[in-house]
């Protein structure tokens, strides 16, 4: 119902290391609520550090990211909250390896949310079984394989009730086999209408569920549009070229 | 399953050896007194034992003439009788004095102008001896004598000085002899004893036979086991040295725990500090000084001897304030090992994969609490070996301590070994009881190393 109102909005973003070498130049991107953008771009493009920049994980030199009206950039804005709102799901996991399952997402809403412990059991436990890892609740992430933690990655955000979820390459460091399980909990997500920023090199996964594609190359957005606009009627010659080169 | 039995085998042995220890110094320790005695055997046994000890002519000449008279007899504990005698002995000293320069003069080339031979001297020199001895009096003094029972019979507690004084300080002269280089000859010029003088004679003379302790009875090895035993005695048991070492290993515990603590606390703080400084983007003036500051700490204290640096706090600031020495010595080793640990741990938190830190805050963690339940624990795993490593070579350390007087287990040794003139046994002890708390204390860290270890893999 509200499908219209701007979640995310960034503003000029631009990235520099060193002062000359440019990851992210002049971005301007919208996010709409419910809405499930995908990022594609070789690599080195800077879509990865424009999807870190959103949560100021990479500190960005320049430009404004604005998250539900707050400016994310002003050094005054309490990042701690913004970052609750925003889930992350990264390509090497991270998960929390001294920590079981459960422990793992339950530790942020007890400690940052103050949910009492059985109902924040209670509500990873229901998330676990949603994407079938009701049984190992109390593994080790290392006891996981590759895909499984990768879900048990998703839920873990899911637990603090996200706004956005961003995914940073979440199938890059599977193994072929598993990529099918991650990328149907983040389809099954989609469906719910969750909002997603997912950077990823599976064309088929942004066809199928994307709204709005972006293509990124040079740290700059060289064209945005709805997967058909991307993948059959694009008219730049960089995105035909690196498509040809994907698909 | 296995690993838990082998756990509780090896504390379970740890713990009967230490059990025998303790037996072993219980038995010696507490077993009753001596055996009922009365005064005429406890006289005829110490006359006896003392006309033992003479294996020269002249000290057999003495032997005969002293005579040990026990007026009074008590038990004491440990199996210590304690006789209060009157001794009539030869004072040799008063005796001899006279005859100095007669006897030493009888070199061989200035007295004769020809050469006797080395026998022919000694044999002239003991009849001179022989009868001054024979035709002196005897002296009496009281002197107290203790005697101790063995499995082997009544033993002497005859220490050197105990004999020398049954006869007449014939040791004494021996050494004072050995010592002159120079004699007054009849016309009353100095002269030099040469190296082969009648003096060397007078020595073989007046020797006793000290080393009468250990029966010469059984197997080499009973009479080893019987000599352990002795010394063990002798050292350790009598008058309740294993006290002080007791005493001083409660202070080496004490003094190690609580600098562990203040390590601990000292290295993860600074440790945090730098790991925050080094991670910080922006420049904050504050936490650039902290940097420094924990810099400077870390080098001076690594650059530097824990000895040189346990003597200056002392010494230097401690001492004059009137701060007790203990607290000196917590302080020291605290400061001394919290550098080590900071840097330790501060590789643990550098070596922790950066994706830890980027899930934490991106769960809305701030960058305390990240820290708290994310990076520390896992940082806290990774350099446990190395940590123990450090509190192990701490535990020895505070071994230096002895330097500004505190009374810790190195202390309590090195009383031990200047009050029996012994340097093998509180040595051995003293590496034994280090080694063993070494060992029991990185046992306990691989059980908590293990444990930990089960959460992965």
């Amino acid at each position: 119902m509200n499908d219209n109102k701007v979640v995310i909005k960034t503003q000029n973003l631009s990235k520099c290391f060193k002062s000359t070498i440019h990851a992210l130049n002049n971005v301007n991107a919208e996010i709409k609520k419910g809405e499930v953008v995908v990022v594609i771009g070789p690599s080195g493009s800077g879509k990865s550090t424009f999807l870190r920049s959103l949560t100021r994980l990479e500190e960005p030199t320049g430009g404004h990211i604005y998250f539900d009206d707050i400016d994310v950039t002003d050094h005054k804005t309490d990042l701690n909250m913004i970052r609750r709102r925003m889930g992350m799901v990264f390509q090497q996991f991270n998960l929390f390896p001294h920590m079981t399952v459960l422990r793992n997402m339950t530790l942020a809403p007890m400690k940052l949310l103050k949910m009492s412990k059985t109902e924040a059991e209670e509500k990873a436990i229901s998330l676990l079984k949603r994407v079938g890892l009701g049984d190992r609740a109390n593994a080790y992430p290392s006891q996981l394989s590759g895909g499984q933690k990768q879900r048990v990655a998703i839920v873990r955000a899911l637990c603090m009730n996200p706004e956005v979820l961003l995914f940073d390459e979440p199938t890059s460091a599977l193994d072929p086999e598993m990529v099918g399980e991650v990328l149907d909990v983040m389809k099954e997500l989609a469906k719910e209408g969750m909002t997603m920023v997912v950077v990823t090199h599976e064309m088929g996964f942004a066809r199928e569920v994307a709204d709005t594609v972006i293509f990124m190359d040079n740290g700059e957005i060289l064209a945005k549009g709805t997967p058909e606009e991307i993948f059959e009627k694009n008219e730049n010659q960089r995105l035909r070229d690196f498509l040809r080169k994907v698909l | 399953m296995s690993a838990k039995k082998k756990i509780i085998i090896g504390l379970i042995s740890v713990l009967i050896a230490i059990g025998l220890i303790f037996i072993g110094i219980y038995a010696l320790n507490s077993s009753s007194k001596a055996d009922e005695t009365d005064i005429p055997t406890a006289e005829a046994f110490v006359n006896e034992e003392f006309d033992k000890i003479a294996v020269s002519q002249i000290s057999k000449l003495i032997a005969e003439k002293n005579t040990i008279k026990v007026d009074e007899l008590s038990y004491g504990s440990q199996k210590n009788i304690i006789l209060e005698c009157r001794i009539k002995t030869v004072d040799l000293h008063t005796l001899l004095s006279p005859h100095y320069n007669e006897f030493l003069g009888t070199s061989p080339k200035k007295s004769t102008g020809m050469y006797k031979s080395k026998s022919d001297l000694d044999r002239e020199f003991r009849e001179k001896l022989t009868a001054l001895i024979s035709d002196c009096d005897t002296t009496e003094q009281k002197a107290t004598l203790t005697l101790y029972q063995t499995d082997s019979g009544l033993r002497i507690f005859a220490d050197k000085e105990t004999a020398d004084f049954i006869y007449g300080g014939i040791d004494k002269i021996r050494t004072q002899i050995l010592g002159k280089t120079h004699y007054t000859d009849s016309d009353g010029t100095e002269r030099e004893i040469g190296s082969t003088n009648i003096t060397r004679g007078l020595v073989e003379c007046f020797k006793l036979r000290y080393d009468d302790r250990v029966p010469d009875t059984g197997s080499r090895i009973v009479r080893m086991w019987n000599s352990f035993k002795y010394d063990f005695y002798r050292i350790f048991i009598e008058d309740a040295r294993w006290e002080t070492i007791f005493t001083g290993l409660w202070v080496t515990l004490k003094l190690t725990f609580f600098a562990l603590i203040i390590g601990i606390f000292l290295g993860f703080l600074v440790a945090f500090i730098r790991c925050t400084a080094i991670k910080l983007k922006k420049k904050n003036f504050l936490l650039s000084l902290l940097d420094l500051i924990c810099k400077l700490y870390i080098s001076i204290i690594r650059g530097t001897p824990a000895m040189v640096q346990i003597m200056i706090i002392y010494f230097v600031f401690f001492m004059p304030m009137g701060v007790s020495k203990f607290v000196a010595a917590v302080v020291c080793f605290g400061l001394n090992s919290g550098a080590y640990v900071a840097e330790i741990v501060r590789g643990g938190i550098m070596s922790v994969d950066e994706g830890q830190t980027e899930a934490g805050r991106s769960l809305g963690f701030g960058y305390m609490s990240t820290m708290f339940y994310i990076i520390l624990p896992q940082a806290f795993k990774a350099v446990l070996p190395a940590l123990a490593n450090e509190f192990i070579v701490l535990l020895k350390e505070t071994s230096i301590a002895f330097y500004i007087g505190l009374g810790d287990l190195m202390y309590s040794v090195n009383a031990i070994r200047a009050a029996t003139y012994t340097q093998f046994m509180p040595l051995i002890a003293a590496a034994l009881i280090y080694l063993v708390l070494v060992l029991v204390l990185s046992k306990l860290v691989s059980i908590l190393e293990r444990r930990l270890r089960n959460n992965e893999r």
